[in-house]
């Protein structure tokens, strides 16, 4: 076969469409550049014009493909050339390229007529911008093009194979979007939307579109279809699509909500108190059935502030201008131990506004007619590093009968006997931290704690926690010990990722990543406002992680990280402050909501309470 | 080197389940002028192109000049000539354009001997397709079918939308240009008076069988007409060869096939009423294969 010819026939079959596609994604760039050069700017033609070749190129390039393969698939010429010795491949390749270099020429025509002339008036100087958005339609052109190729050399209707290829290639486009569709949450480690996964699906998708044509040509399928049943099965399918995305984005059911003000000012944590939970210093939580209830919160929790600050701060101290600070910030950890309410807390005393360590104390006290006493204090200033060695770590954690405490440059542990007192057990100088790689090929290890009172599973949980989110110690692990598995998770802006812990010896954790869920291209959206991350914490097999407007949950303990729900609100005036799992189950989240003025002039913080439905 | 042009053995085909060739059996001799003869939708643009290697039969051979049809389908094509029903071209390009185009796929495509058919045709090159008459249109076509000397051509109904005056023009030129070079030609029609006066060999196909296949001339002596009066008290229908029986009042007429001195002689001793022998031309014979009965009539009561 001589090609001469053939690629000639091609090349003059689509000259007019040609002609009319330039027509139309030129028209407005040069009418913007006659514009500019009348009002005496220079000839060029700004971002503006592009809006309508940005939105044309796709849909041109898939018309461009139709007209190109109906021109030699119309039954009748269809048997005209397939009577002759021509190979059906080559032809239809010639045929495939030609079509698909003349759509791409076209597309890239208006972009590098507005970079041209933006060059020449040295206006709008962005090459890069420039070349992003004419690789990025091409690619996408790329793909309406090959796949309304495909449709029609199976379809051989130009107007039904253009409908059947564009909403192919938008489902081909969308779909990696909207995945994971929320009941199944299929997205794992393999499919990400990121640009090169992305160039890979678009190049991919057209390789293979390209492929089948030449075999639905040279095999000569012919898909017969009635216009009545393709808009059905269109309609169908959106409607599918649109089901499935409803779910994606649909909320957490929020089963009661209430509305709370609050003088303390917007920032507002739950503090869970032995089995009660309180809000922001003042509020007392019940829920039953779904149902919130707000009490006003005992008198000395309302105190206990100003109390650990003011009446404990010993003479010597205040007279030295010592500043302290207390772990837990703010509040204590609270136990009940034989019927008696007990509160624990490090108190560590700074030369005011400096990094100086002066003294540092394990306190207990008890809860007795809504007013705090002290128990025992337990000295530990000697764990301090010295002024030259500045190596020093705050830390506190219950763990059963035990406290589990850094304190500068030292690993306490401590007894908690029946009468709340606190009892020095070992004491162990800590390792010091390596910088965390973040190379994920790599086996991350990690200092473990030396202690012995504790099992070695709540040690590897405390070094791990400690590791990654020093600031959460207290209450929240990020670690998930399942079926003699210890693995644990870290939310990052891209993902959601599982290490695995392979083994530990005496100094150190070895772990290794494992699997990362990859937030969707949905999920990260709106990454600048909600997801940014203020807290994560696992519970019960689940991965809880909340920014100030959104809140997802997910499944870590199935074979793939799957998302279980979301929670979010796009509005202005919206931040979650905190959340909590409750002992039904059921989910508990704190959203400030704003400030309200009263009559007196007071301005109050305003609250919503919400119980959430708990995803499964 | 074999005599036979196309030799087809036991082709099937199918659309799905629905049958359109059931054990065909067919051989074109060289040089051979072939009326292949059916009625619209018996089968006859199936079975072409499952000559042309466009679609693959469901069981059975189909051998052209000695090859395969569908694994050798684009050698058989450099070699045989097609011309399409009704055929569709290019309307865009000039008449030299498409010469030039088709030319391409032929690796001894002849342009002086186009040419020269350009001229005979009485065809200009500079002539758009879309502004052809369809005589003009199926001029060309034929002309795309020859340019590259083929050993065999196969029409497709090619007169299909020609008026009488163009079919006869275009039906003569056909013979001018292929016979006097012995070119084998494989002519499908439904047309039998188009047929008849060029075609060596029949074949008649109905429903995807082939009813039957000879030499034109073997054909009009063997399928006889005969014609009692009255009608004989025998059971006609239990002739042998028995194509077409047709009760006329008093009258009854039998067509039989493979009719020879043995026919005849039984023929008279069924019956003892006048008999008269006709001849049948190829419009008839193909009647009788196609939609003749072969049981009399019921008769009205009384």
């Amino acid at each position: 076969m001589k090609l001469g010819p053939v690629i000639h026939q091609q090349i003059v079959q689509l000259k007019w469409h040609v002609l009319a596609c330039l027509g139309l994604v030129m028209a407005m760039p040069l009418e913007e550049a006659v514009m500019n050069a009348w009002q005496g700017e220079g000839f060029y033609a700004g971002r503006l014009s592009l809006f309508i070749p940005i939105i044309a190129a796709p849909l041109l390039a898939g018309l461009i493909a139709c007209a190109n393969v109906q021109a030699d698939l119309d039954d009748k010429r269809y048997l005209f050339w397939r009577s002759r010795p021509a190979g059906v491949k080559t032809f239809m390749s010639i045929k495939f390229l030609i079509g698909m270099v003349t759509a791409l020429i076209i597309i890239a025509c208006p972009f590098v007529f507005a970079f041209v002339t933006c060059q020449i008036v040295q206006t709008e100087k962005n090459e890069r911008e420039f070349f992003v958005v004419i690789a990025v339609f091409q690619l996408i052109s790329l793909l309406t093009y090959s796949v309304c190729f495909f449709c029609n050399v199976l379809i051989r209707k130009t107007a039904r194979a253009w409908l059947v290829g564009m909403a192919a290639a938008c489902l081909m486009m969308v779909l990696p979007f909207i995945l994971p569709f929320h009941f199944k949450d299929i997205v794992g480690d393999v499919l990400v939307v990121t640009s090169a996964v992305y160039l890979s699906i678009t190049i991919g998708s057209s390789a293979l579109a390209f492929a089948l044509s030449l075999v639905a040509a040279d095999r000569n399928w012919h898909l017969h279809t009635n216009l009545k049943g393709l808009l059905w099965a269109g309609a169908a399918i959106v409607f599918l699509l649109a089901m499935l995305f409803s779910r994606q984005v649909a909320n957490i059911k929020v089963l009661d909500e209430i509305k709370l003000e609050s003088g303390w000012g917007w920032d507002a944590p739950f503090y869970r108190i032995d089995d009660r939970l309180y809000f922001h210093g003042r509020q007392e939580i019940q829920t039953s059935d779904g149902r919130i209830k707000v009490f006003e919160a005992a008198d000395w929790f309302k105190t206990e502030r100003s109390w650990t600050v003011n009446d404990h701060n010993r003479p010597d101290h205040s007279e030295q201008k010592l500043e302290l600070r207390t772990y837990p910030a703010l509040h204590a950890i609270y136990r009940r131990i034989n019927g008696q309410l007990y509160a624990f807390a490090l108190h560590i005393y700074s030369k005011r506004g400096m990094i100086e360590y002066k003294h540092a104390y394990l306190r207990s006290f008890k809860v007795l007619n809504d007013e705090l006493f002290p128990v025992s204090t337990l000295d530990v200033s000697e764990c301090l590093a010295s002024e030259e060695d500045s190596f020093n770590r705050f830390a506190i954690r219950l763990i059963d009968d035990k406290i589990i405490a850094f304190v500068g440059n030292q690993c306490l542990s401590a007894a908690v006997n029946e009468s709340g007192e606190i009892e020095l057990l070992d004491r162990e100088p800590l390792t010091r931290y390596h910088i965390l790689q973040k190379d994920r090929n790599r086996i991350i290890q990690i200092p473990l704690i030396k202690t012995d009172t504790i099992d070695f599973q709540e040690r590897i949980r405390f070094a791990l926690d400690y590791t990654y989110k020093p600031s959460w110690i207290v209450g929240d692990s990020i670690v998930d010990i399942h079926n003699n598995t210890i693995r644990y998770y870290l939310v990052s802006d891209q993902d959601v990722a599982r290490y695995e812990v392979l083994r530990w010896d005496d100094d150190y954790i070895y772990c290794r990543f494992q699997s990362a869920r990859p937030f969707t291209f949905l999920e990260q959206l709106d990454r600048g406002r909600s997801l940014r991350l203020e807290r994560y914490f696992i519970r019960n097999g689940k991965l809880y992680a909340h920014g100030m407007q959104k809140l997802m949950v997910f499944d870590v303990r199935s074979e793939r990280i799957r998302k279980l729900g979301h929670w979010e609100r796009l509005t202005d005036n919206f931040g979650i402050t905190d959340m909590e799992v409750l002992e039904d189950g059921n989910l508990v989240m704190a959203v400030s909501t704003g400030w309200h003025q009263h009559t007196d002039g007071v301005h109050y913080a305003t609250f919503t309470m919400y119980v959430l439905k708990n995803p499964e | 080197m074999t005599d036979t042009a196309i030799e087809i053995k036991n082709l099937h085909f199918s659309y799905g389940r629905r049958k359109v060739l059931t054990g065909v059996n067919l051989n074109v001799p060289k040089g051979s002028i072939f009326g292949f003869l059916g009625r619209n939708g018996a089968g006859k643009t199936t079975l072409i192109k499952t000559l042309l290697g466009l679609q693959k039969s469901s069981a059975g051979t189909a051998t052209i000049l000695g090859m395969d049809c569908f694994a050798h389908a684009l050698e058989v094509r450099k070699r045989i000539g097609y011309m399409a029903e009704d055929q569709q071209m290019y309307g865009w390009m000039t008449v030299g354009q498409i010469i030039r185009w088709v030319g391409a796929f032929y690796p001894n495509w002849d342009n002086a001997f186009t040419d020269r058919l350009v001229d005979m045709l009485r065809l200009s090159k500079q002539t758009k397709v879309r502004a052809l008459s369809k005589g003009q249109n199926s001029s060309l076509a034929l002309l795309l079918a020859l340019g590259h000397h083929p050993e065999l051509v196969i029409l497709d109904d090619p007169t299909l939308g020609l008026d009488p005056i163009a079919r006869k023009d275009f039906l003569r030129r056909v013979i001018d240009l292929l016979q006097s070079n012995g070119v084998t030609v494989f002519f499908s029609s439904h047309l039998l008076y188009e047929i008849e006066p060029v075609a060596d060999h029949i074949a008649i196909l109905d429903d995807g069988v082939i009813r039957k296949c000879g030499k034109t001339e073997m054909l009009r002596e063997t399928v006889r007409k005969f014609i009692f009066t009255p009608k004989p008290e025998a059971d006609l229908a239990s002739l042998p060869g028995l194509l077409d029986l047709t009760v006329a009042g008093d009258n009854i007429a039998v067509t039989l096939e493979q009719c020879d001195a043995q026919t005849r002689h039984k023929i008279r001793e069924l019956s003892q009423t006048a008999m008269e022998e006709s001849a049948l031309n190829l419009d008839e014979i193909f009647e009788a294969c196609v939609i003749g009965n072969k049981t009399p009539a019921p008769q009205p009561a009384g």
